[in-house]
This record gives C-alpha cells, sequence and structure tokens, in this order.
C-alpha cells in the first residue's frame, strides 16, 4: 500500500470502525437479541483499537513523508446548484494527536467498563452509546469541513445526554440528561449558524490549508470574522461548560464513573478547545472575539476552582477541577498560545481520565496509602483557605456550596420569567380555542413546580 | 400517464378502501382493510414514480400515500371505530387527488374533500364535537378562500386576486401565526391516524409550490417569510413548555409546518430544495414520530411532560423510534433531517439573513422539545412489568421509515436526484 493510500484509508478507518460496531451493536439489540458481555466488549475494543492503529499508522506515515497536512477528499455528499457538502477529512497536526489520543482513551474506558458494568442490565447500551460517541468524536476531529465536524458534534451532544440518563429508573439522571441536552442545543446553534455565515461571507465552511493546521476560512470583513468567531464561541461554551453554561457539569456525573471519564475528563469537554484551536486564523483577525474567549475562560476558571473548592463528593469536585482547567486552556487559546494549549489539552485529559476512572475506589486508595504509611495521610489544598480572614470564611463557604447562586440566577432571574410569559401566552391561546368552541374561557393557571400555592 | 395513474391510485385506492373500511365489523378489521388499501396505494404511487424516473411532481403521491400507511398502520384501537378508518382514507384520498390534476377547481373540491371528514370525526363524538367548531372556523375560510382563489384564476380576472385569496387560504391550512390556533387543538382532540393524515402531508406546500411558488409579489413574499419566521420561533417556544405530550405535539407540528412554508418562496435555489427536502422529512418523520406517541399513549393512556414518566427498558424499541423519528424531524445528523435543515438555512440566508438564523433557532427548540418527552416519558421511574414494546404491525412500519431517512441522510444525493432538485424549479402552473 502506498503512503498515499495509507493516508486515505486511516481517517476513513477512525470513522468507520467504531460507526460498524455501533451498527452492528444496534442491529442486534434491534431484532431482540441483546449480545453477550464478552462479545459486546470484544467488539469494541476491535473496533477503537483499529482507530487508534489507523491514527498512529497515519501519523509515523506523515513524519516519514515530512507532511503537515493532509487533506483527504471522499467525493461529495450532496450537491445542489451551487452549494456542495464535500465528504472531506483532515489529517493534520492538531487533528492526529486529538484524533489518536480520543480513541485511545475511548478504547481504554471500553476495556475498563467491561468489569465495571458487568451484568448491568444496560452494559449493550452502554457500548452502543460509547461507539456512537467515538464515531462522533472521530468525525468532529477529522472532519474537514464545518458541516462535518457539526454531524459528530450534535451525535456526542447526543450520546453524552442519554448516557448521563443511563439509570433511567431514578428521576435525577433523566432530568440532569435533559439539562444536558438543552444546553448543547442552544449551543450547536452557534456551530450552525457559524457555518452557514461562512458560506454567506466566505464562500464555504471547509478548512483551509495554512502553516500551523488546517484553519477555518476567514471571512474578509473583520465584523463577519467576528461574528463567527463569537458564534463558534458561544459553540465551545456548551460543550466545555463555560459560563454561564456550565451548571450541566457536575450534575452530569449521574451517568456511569467511565462515561463520565470519557465525556467530561477526557474528551467531549475538550472538543471547545478543539473548535477554537481550529478557529484560531478567525481569532487572530477578531481581537473582539479572542477577548470573548479570555474572559469566559477566566471567569470560569475563577468560578469553578472557587466552587470545586467545597465539594463533599469526588465526581463534582473532579467536575469543577475540569471546568478550571478548560476555562485556563480558553484563556491560552485567547493568548494565542496554541501549542500551549494543546499540551495542557492532552495532559489534562490524560489525567482527569485516570482520576474519574479511580473515583469509585478512592476510599481503597486511600486506606491503602495510610496503612502503607502506617499514619494518617495529611491534610493537603488549604493553603488558599489560610489566606482568606477567619470572618470571611463562612460566608464563602457559604457562597461557594451555593455555586456563587450562578444556577439560581440561570433557573429563577432568566428561565423561569420566560416560561411563566409564555404559559401566560398559552393560557390565552386556550382562551380564544374555547371562546370559539363556546367553552366557558376560564383557564386556570396551573402551578408551576415546586411553586407554593397559598 | 404513468405518473397520473399512480396519483390517481393513491386516490382511488384509499377512497375506494374507505368504502369497504365504514362497513367492516369492527375497528380491527376496518384497520387491516385501510392498512391493506394504503399499501396497494403506495405501492402504485411508489411503481409509478420509478417508472416515470421521478421528479417532485410524481413524487408527491408517494409521500401522501407513504404518511397514510403509516397513519392507518400505526392507529391504536382505543377508541376508534370502522368510521375512523374509514375517515382517514377519505382525508388520504381527498389530499392524493389535489395533486392528480391542474385544473384549479379540482384543487378546491380535494381542499374540502380533506377538511370535510376531519370535521365528521370531531363531530361524530361528544366529548371532542366543541372542537368542531373551532376546526371549522379556521378551515371553513380556508377553504372558501382556496375556492374563491381558484375560481378567479378559472374566470381569467387578474391574477393579483385569486393569488392572494390562494395564499391565505393556504397560510391558514399551514397554521401560520396569527392563523395558527386551530392546529394544537384538534391534535389534542383528534385521533392521532387522523392527525397525522391531516396534517403531515402538509398539502398546503404542494399547493403552494404547485399555484404560488415565485408568482407572489415581492412585498407578499417578504410578509409571508417573516410570518413563517416568527411562526417557527414563537411555536416552538411554545412547544417546549407545554404540560400535555399531544399539545406540545400540536405546537411543533405548527413550528415544523412553518419552517417548511418559509423556504418555498425564496428565489435561491437551494432553499428551495431544502425546503422540499425539509417537506418530505418533516412529513415522513413527524408522521411516525406522533404515532410512536400514540403507541405510547395507547398503552400509558393520556401523556404528561409535568411528571417522571417510567423507564423504556420495557419499550425499547418505542423508546428508540421516538427519539430517532423525532430528532430526525429537527434534522439529525445522519437522517435527511439535517441535509434539509443545512440547505433550507443556507439558501434563506442569502435573502434573509436575520430570519434564516430564526429558523436555526427554532428547529434548536424544536429538538429540546422531543428530548424533553424522551426524557420525561421514558425515564424516571421503574417500568411495570408486562408493558408490551412495539408489536410486529407497529415495528415493521417504523422499522421501514427510520431506515428510510436513516439511509437518505447518509446518502442524500439519491433523493435530491430522485425528487430532481438539482435541476433549476420549473415555473408555477399558470392560473389563467
Amino acid at each position: 500500500m502506498t503512503l498515499e493510500q495509507s493516508l486515505r484509508l486511516a481517517p476513513v478507518l477512525a470513522i468507520a470502525a467504531p460507526a460498524l460496531a455501533f451498527a452492528l451493536i444496534a442491529l442486534r439489540l434491534g431484532i431482540g437479541h441483546t449480545p453477550g458481555e464478552r462479545w459486546t466488549a470484544r467488539l469494541v475494543a476491535l473496533a477503537f483499537g483499529v482507530a487508534t492503529l489507523a491514527i498512529a499508522g497515519a501519523a509515523s506515515a506523515m513524519l516519514v513523508g515530512g507532511l503537515t497536512e493532509v487533506h483527504v477528499a471522499l467525493g461529495a455528499w450532496l450537491e445542489v446548484a451551487d452549494r456542495a457538502l464535500p465528504f472531506e477529512l483532515v489529517l493534520d497536526r492538531l487533528s492526529v494527536p486529538f484524533a489518536g489520543l480520543a480513541a485511545g482513551l475511548v478504547g481504554l474506558t471500553g476495556a475498563f467498563s467491561a468489569r465495571y458494568l458487568h451484568r448491568d442490565r444496560g452494559f449493550a447500551r452502554f457500548y452502543l452509546l460509547l461507539c456512537l460517541f467515538g464515531a462522533g468524536v472521530e468525525l468532529v476531529l477529522l472532519g474537514g469541513s464545518l458541516e462535518l465536524v457539526f454531524v459528530g458534534w450534535e451525535l456526542v451532544g447526543l450520546t453524552s445526554a442519554l448516557l448521563i440518563a443511563f439509570f433511567d429508573e431514578r428521576p435525577t439522571p433523566a432530568r440532569h440528561g435533559l439539562r444536558a441536552f438543552v444546553i448543547y442545543r442552544v449551543c450547536d446553534v452557534g456551530l450552525l449558524s457559524a457555518a452557514v455565515w461562512l458560506h454567506h461571507s466566505a464562500g464555504g465552511a471547509g478548512l483551509d490549508a495554512s502553516e500551523r493546521w488546517a484553519g477555518v476560512r476567514v471571512p474578509a470583513g473583520a465584523l463577519d470574522a467576528t461574528l463567527v468567531g463569537a458564534l463558534l464561541l458561544f459553540a465551545a461554551l456548551g460543550k466545555s461548560a463555560q459560563i454561564p453554561f456550565g451548571g450541566w457539569l457536575p450534575r452530569a456525573m449521574e451517568g456511569p464513573t467511565p462515561s463520565s471519564a470519557v465525556f467530561y475528563g477526557a474528551i467531549s469537554i475538550h472538543l471547545g478547545p478543539y473548535l477554537l484551536l481550529r478557529a484560531a486564523p478567525i481569532l487572530e483577525r477578531a481581537p473582539l472575539a479572542a477577548g470573548l474567549v479570555i474572559a469566559v475562560g477566566a471567569l470560569t476558571a475563577l468560578h469553578a476552582t472557587f466552587v470545586g473548592r467545597v465539594q463533599t463528593d469526588v465526581k463534582s469536585a473532579l467536575a469543577y477541577a475540569s471546568m478550571t482547567q478548560v476555562g485556563l486552556i480558553f484563556v491560552e487559546i485567547g493568548l494565542g498560545l496554541p501549542w500551549l494549549a494543546i499540551a495542557h489539552v492532552v495532559g489534562h485529559a490524560s489525567l482527569r481520565t485516570l482520576q474519574l476512572l479511580r473515583a469509585p475506589s478512592v476510599l481503597h486508595d486511600r486506606g491503602h496509602l495510610e496503612r502503607a504509611m502506617g499514619a494518617e495521610l495529611p491534610r493537603a489544598g488549604g493553603h488558599l483557605e489560610r489566606l482568606v480572614p477567619a470572618r470571611l470564611q463562612p460566608w464563602l463557604y457559604r457562597l461557594a456550596l451555593e455555586r456563587g447562586y450562578h444556577d439560581a440566577l440561570v433557573a429563577d432571574r432568566v428561565l423561569a420569567p420566560v416560561v411563566r410569559w409564555l404559559r401566560a401566552l398559552d393560557r390565552l391561546e386556550e382562551r380564544w380555542i374555547a371562546w370559539l368552541e363556546g367553552r366557558p374561557a376560564k383557564v386556570a393557571r396551573e402551578p408551576e413546580r415546586g411553586e407554593v400555592v397559598r | 400517464m404513468i405518473a397520473l395513474a399512480g396519483a390517481a391510485g393513491a386516490a382511488v385506492v384509499p377512497l375506494g378502501a374507505a368504502l369497504i373500511a365504514k362497513r367492516a365489523a369492527s375497528a380491527r378489521a376496518a384497520r387491516r382493510v385501510a392498512s391493506a388499501g394504503m399499501l396497494v396505494a403506495f405501492a402504485s404511487a411508489l411503481a409509478a414514480s420509478v417508472a416515470t424516473g421521478g421528479g417532485e411532481r410524481a413524487s408527491v403521491p408517494v409521500l401522501i400515500a407513504a404518511i397514510g400507511l403509516v397513519a392507518v398502520v400505526m392507529s391504536p384501537l382505543g377508541g376508534a371505530t370502522p368510521r375512523t378508518f374509514a375517515r382517514i382514507l377519505l382525508v388520504v384520498g381527498g389530499t392524493a387527488a389535489i395533486v392528480v390534476t391542474d385544473v384549479p377547481v379540482a384543487l378546491a373540491l380535494g381542499w374540502i374533500g380533506s377538511i370535510v371528514p376531519a370535521w365528521l370525526e370531531l363531530r361524530s363524538r361528544r366529548e371532542t364535537r366543541p372542537s368542531a367548531r373551532a376546526f371549522a372556523a379556521y378551515l371553513v375560510p380556508s377553504a372558501a378562500l382556496v375556492t374563491l382563489g381558484a375560481l378567479l384564476a378559472s374566470t381569467g380576472l387578474p391574477p393579483a386576486y385569486g393569488l392572494l385569496a390562494l395564499a391565505a387560504g393556504l397560510a391558514i391550512r399551514e397554521a401560520i401565526l396569527p392563523a395558527h390556533g386551530w392546529l394544537p387543538r384538534f391534535v389534542e382532540q383528534a385521533p392521532m391516524g387522523l392527525v397525522v393524515a391531516f396534517v403531515a402531508p402538509q398539502i398546503g406546500v404542494f399547493a403552494h409550490l404547485r399555484w404560488l411558488a415565485g408568482r407572489l409579489a415581492p412585498e407578499v413574499d417578504l410578509v409571508l417569510a417573516v410570518l413563517a419566521a416568527l411562526t417557527v420561533v414563537s411555536a416552538a417556544l411554545l412547544a417546549v413548555v407545554q404540560r400535555r405530550a399531544r399539545r406540545a405535539l400540536g405546537y411543533f407540528f405548527v413550528s415544523q409546518s412553518a419552517l417548511v412554508a418559509f423556504g418555498l418562496d425564496g428565489d435561491d435555489v437551494v432553499g428551495r430544495s431544502g425546503a422540499v427536502l425539509a417537506w418530505w422529512t418533516c412529513g415522513l418523520a413527524t408522521a411516525g414520530f406522533a404515532m410512536t406517541l400514540a403507541a405510547l399513549e395507547a398503552r400509558r393512556g393520556a401523556l404528561s411532560l409535568e411528571h417522571a414518566g417510567r423507564s423504556a427498558r420495557q419499550v425499547p424499541l418505542l423508546a428508540t423510534a421516538y427519539v430517532v423519528l423525532g430528532l430526525a424531524s429537527v434534522g439529525l445528523p445522519g437522517t435527511l433531517g439535517f441535509i434539509a435543515e443545512d440547505l433550507l438555512v443556507s439558501g434563506a440566508v442569502h435573502e434573509h439573513p436575520v430570519l434564516a438564523f430564526a429558523l436555526v433557532v427554532g428547529t434548536a427548540l424544536n429538538g429540546i422539545t422531543v428530548a424533553r418527552g424522551f426524557f420525561t416519558l421514558f425515564a424516571g421511574a421503574r417500568a411495570p412489568v408486562g408493558e408490551r414494546d412495539l408489536t410486529l404491525r407497529e415495528r415493521s412500519v417504523l422499522t421501514a421509515l427510520v431506515a428510510a431517512l436513516l439511509v437518505a441522510g447518509v446518502w442524500p444525493s439519491g433523493p435530491v436526484r430522485w425528487l430532481g432538485l438539482a435541476e433549476p424549479p420549473p415555473a408555477a402552473a399558470s392560473t389563467r
């Protein structure tokens, strides 16, 4: 096989292998035959093994061939008049490390989960969603246009929400899954709108070759560039749980621990920074958008580290730690330090996956360490608290425990009035139709959830 | 000629089957007759379309027959009578009859023919009789305006008056703001099969493409586009906050219907192609989506979105069909809906940049409505043992529907070529 052929095959394999595994599991579930645990785990391991090897092979081939960027054109997905949706994948210095890391970490998480979810009734469902997530992530990372990125982006969001609600016999996971989906969906408006506006203002939403790595096409007008930059930032806010859309992340920990690790420690949460790194040429052209990226990242880092310090369960503490680090990565991107951001992402993803996967065993690990040391472990992480005056400490503790009133503000001051107003409008509609029907036109207002009726 | 035969098959077979279904001994027997009739109608429409090499016009009977097939096969028996199935078939037949001929008066007759059975069904039950009045309050003026428009067009008067009357009549049927009030109530009150047969084909879209596209004054086009965009967003917002699943579905229909209507009048080939694809996708996917909701309702009774439902573990296939079809109708990537949405918005952004963003927002909100329904209805508490998943009858039709949407989503060039969308649009029919 020639270098060119292997380079064409690698990204296709990285996407197709998990997609095929998804299709096979779905097919068996669809015909009412739940696949066995061993078969499922082996299939998924094989799929992500193939994906990892394909990307590793592509990386080696690029190194040997001295290539930094390869565009793999696989024909047109659709052509209508002057609008074409090309199916193009990109291998470059940004996508290759991310895609390799993602395939490897999802594969490892899959292997870990075989024991973690042993005899769980949702075993096959978990792997089904993990494969769809893997295919979606690879599409985001290797997609050569914002439309392809959007396809993967949506699949990642959907699988994330479905896995948060994995334990579907309890009400809380379902509520939290819905919350995550709502935020994803709202923020996805930014990505689709950016793609559409790029078609309008720059003639296409493909990734253009550049010195560093392939980047989103830059519109000629500064205003257009700022708008696209802001839209892409908006898309990244949801996926990466940045302020003001970060409330879903600690709640997302309701899902199985392996999925928390792979989504919110390793991959999904870093897709925001990935998108912004792809949009680096636009951020360079639009300083206002870059400034927004810095501001959002800094605010999130401050908020999350403040709130994370008082969390009493390990997964929530890790969730806020992830938010903090991703906020810092946003700042690095906004400041124009892409290589530092990449190193930060790779290091953070690896460490956080390990921490989240070990989270259920944290007490066991602690006991093991204490027995080995023959003494209680010293309390760590209290250095900042020492700087805070004692009188302020209870007040700040309460504020942090309430998450800085961030979630309450969004729910009570933004969403609740909108819902109340819309329901009033709906009652008006009902009264109008009741009048037409000749029924009593009085439509009573039903109390909102949690509202005290006097 | 072959295309005409196919379209006639899609119209005549359901009308014939309606006569037999009406005399059936039970609702179950009527459903069997109706299913067989719709299968024949679908096969004849598909065969005719394939024989003529497809094309936008020749393919419309396929869409109508497919939706009719989903509506009757998936219709629950609870509360239904043989007459219910006969009326569903009459609605399908009346709708298909509209596409058979180019004579304006036939449009008016088909229009009335599809409205009357739906009104009769509402009238037939004591509890829904008041709703028949509200239904008539909107749909009778719609029929009158369409008839007036058709008559004016036939008499050779200046076409502007006829076109305006037609546009107003179609806007009511398409439930464009402020003439949308009848639809949520109709969805709440009528049997779901009838709702799907009446609403999902969006025959207003066909009539719009056939008689109005490219012929309205630019000012009227703009007004319609603004109203459609407003409808998309406002109905999507109202759908999100509903407490009853059926009412949420009603507003969802309003929003999706306006989304399609938005793209019909643009000069842009891409946007128009997107609108036609969205018409097909919304029609098929929302038909399946609504019928899965009806199937769940048949198992659990009236569905509330206020309180946590039950786990999907007993009904995994029903839950999967619900979420896939629901999200397919709002542009889930991997289905044809995504391609349709992308083309629709891309086309719209050149002519109406702000309104194009409204479409994206409306679609996102509709996705939230679907997800809210899914997470509320299919999760939250342990499911009772014995809740039945999709039956073989339901599974067959939903599998075919989901497979069609997925295959078309992965390979959209096929349907685009079949519908003739890659070519420039034909001129609208002369109304003289």
